[in-house]
């Protein structure tokens, strides 16, 4: 499917700025009509007719020779029909400058880093998540030693106190989320965190317009041991600060069991900037709802040498200017 | 594409470099203004009391001849020139005072009182200048022989203990081995050394120039070598609905305790010393005006 502009027959898309369907070409707001055309043949593009490559897990994706974003019904309907998504709040030109913000300071960035050249490749895309929610019970049994020290004339006391620990805690995780794109770093989806779950809306293909997406790569049982762990680490960390206070704890019994649990499927927004430089990849990504980047930035050594000997040549120029002018003075 | 990124590159090392691009412009652009002005009305420093004497060597003791009064005078007129400051050299043979006390005080005030009376001073009357007093004086309670070094205007504020000891040493060197004028002439020689050097303009040297500047290139590459990275920013609570985890038991029961005690020493030491010294100080002449130096009884 695609959506056209009823004004103008331009290809219609989700504006983040806006929060509406937008025509780029006649500027109409949510003038869209949906277009099923052709949905059934999945490599020819129904509004050119051009034949097209779609990728595996591609659920959206833009026709190379008309630019018509596309959404493949096969895709985002049964059992892979997404319960919820988080639009994108953030625009190209918004994470344009998030990056700028970010690495402008960078004297050693390459010198076509920030260029608008090369940002203007970012390209947004929808993430398919798995949403874990569960209850889980804490049990936690523990010695804790607190320790207290004074002096009195020449002596130093040192108060050793044993006690005896013990916690029970029903904690409810919802939404813990899972990536389940096989091409989206686990470690770099794991730093985006967190998103504002609160946004989450329900579904509505509308949302895929004008960026590219992906349907879920595996089902959340082949996710689930990720989602156990993070789980499991979360309500350690919650155990842990319950007990704060002790200088010493040796633990006697501790288990974290899941009494229920839920998924669902959803998508979340992600910027992505590609950039290669002398051949080595850096890709930069951009939680495409509160702005958080994660990447790192290249170094150029030709600048690192060029900046830091023009500095030097500077300084001694200044001082010998100065020797100069005290001479006169 | 590459006339682009030159110019790209071109337009980021300006915008780095610029506040310091527009500081060395300016210290050229003063530079060369002080060159032009050097050029064409070249400042000297130049002799400006006419008010004192132009003689410099008085020989009240009559111990030296014509010859050595000439070469004397000429060696001093070369010497304040470079010192840009009076020197002065009075050699008498009279009573000074037979204790210490009496003879400092007879001698001070007699080399303070000549060189206001003769008005001395490199730029103005009792200005820049030094006085060199050599007393021959002897009789049969004892030798009341030394030299007294008073200075004046810049000299007073040069001439410490350091400087002063270097003065007497160089005079005692020569004169205590029966050549008091090559004595006189390696004080005056010290003291237009001393003058001189106050007249050397403050110069940033070479050494600190080039390590400040290595310093903060270094400084400036490492500190921009580190790139900002990102921030985990969940913890354990973040995926937890509405932060409401229920604490269904918290006990924290005392069961016992223990105290160890340690002695604590005290160890404790402290001392120092202390050293003083120097020469006679500034003090004021009994025309009123600001004189310091020392001397040294023979």
């Amino acid at each position: 499917m695609f959506f056209k502009c009823k004004n103008c027959e331009g290809n219609m898309v989700y504006s983040p700025e806006k929060k509406e369907m937008f025509c780029p070409y006649c500027d109409s707001l949510k003038s869209h009509v949906r277009s099923d055309q052709g949905k059934d043949v999945l490599t020819i593009c129904p509004n050119c007719s051009g034949e097209i490559t779609v990728g595996e897990y591609d659920a959206s994706g833009r026709c190379p020779y008309c630019d018509t974003y596309l959404i493949y019904n096969s895709r985002v309907e049964g059992e892979y029909l997404p319960k919820k998504i988080i639009p994108f709040k953030l625009g190209k030109e918004a994470c344009k400058k998030a990056i700028r913000d970010r690495f402008g300071r960078q004297k050693f960035a390459p010198v076509d880093f920030l260029t608008e050249v090369k940002l203007d490749t970012i390209e947004g895309e929808y993430v398919p998540f798995w949403f874990y929610d569960y209850k889980t019970r804490c049990e936690f049994r523990a010695e804790g030693t607190k320790v207290r020290s004074w002096v009195n004339g020449n002596t130093r006391y040192t108060e050793t106190s044993y006690y005896d620990i013990e916690r029970n805690m029903d904690i409810p995780f919802e939404n813990l989320p899972v990536d389940a794109s096989i091409k989206m770093p686990d470690e770099v989806m794991d730093m985006m965190e967190p998103y504002n779950y609160a946004e989450l809306e329900d579904f509505q293909p509308e949302y895929l317009s004008g960026f590219l997406s992906e349907r879920y790569n595996m089902p959340s049982e082949e996710l689930e041991q990720r989602a156990s762990e993070k789980m499991n680490q979360a309500a350690l960390g919650m155990l842990k600060s319950s007990y704060a206070g002790y200088a010493r704890v040796e633990v006697k019994k501790q288990e974290i069991t899941p009494m229920s649990k839920s998924t669902s499927y959803g998508m979340l927004p992600v910027w992505k900037y590609n950039y290669t430089y002398q051949g080595k990849p850096y890709p930069f990504y951009v939680n495409g709802q509160t702005g958080k980047i994660v990447g790192e930035c290249p170094l150029s050594k030709k600048k690192v040498w060029v900046y830091s000997g023009s500095l030097w040549v500077l300084l001694m120029l200044a001082f010998a200017l100065i020797n100069g002018i005290l001479r006169f003075l | 594409m590459d006339k682009e990124i030159f110019r790209e590159a071109r337009k980021q090392y300006f915008k780095n470099f610029k506040v310091l691009f527009i500081i060395v412009a300016v210290l050229l652009a003063a530079f060369i203004v002080l060159l032009g002005k050097d050029i064409f009305q070249p400042k000297q420093r130049v002799r400006s009391n006419t008010q004192a004497p132009t003689q410099r060597v008085y020989d009240q003791a009559g111990t030296l001849t014509e010859e050595e009064i000439a070469r004397l005078e000429e060696l001093i007129a070369v010497e304040q020139d470079i010192g840009k400051a009076d020197i002065v050299l009075l050699i008498t043979n009279q009573e000074m005072g037979v204790s210490d006390y009496e003879w400092t005080h007879a001698m001070m005030n007699c080399a303070d009182d000549f060189y206001d009376n003769g008005k001395f001073g490199y730029d103005k009357p009792y200005g820049d200048g030094s006085l060199i007093l050599y007393n021959w004086y002897e009789d049969e309670n004892g030798s009341q022989k030394g030299v007294w070094l008073s200075t004046s205007g810049k000299m007073e504020r040069i001439i410490g203990s350091y400087e002063e000891d270097d003065v007497l040493d160089e005079l005692e060197r020569y004169l205590l081995n029966g050549d008091p004028v090559r004595g006189y002439s390696a004080a005056i020689s010290r003291l237009s050394y001393w003058g001189h050097t106050s007249e050397e303009k403050t110069q940033i040297p070479g050494l600190f120039g080039f390590l400040t500047a290595t310093l903060i290139a270094g400084i400036y590459a490492i500190s921009n070598l580190k790139t900002p990275k990102a921030q985990v920013t969940t913890n354990a609570a973040t995926f937890v609905h509405d932060h409401a985890a229920v604490m269904n038991a918290e006990q924290d029961n005392f069961i016992r305790k223990s105290v160890a005690t340690a002695v604590i020493s005290n160890n404790s030491s402290g001392g120092g010393s202390s050293r003083g010294g120097g020469s006679y100080g500034s003090h004021r002449s009994s025309g009123g005006h600001s004189h310091g130096g020392g001397g040294r009884r023979h």
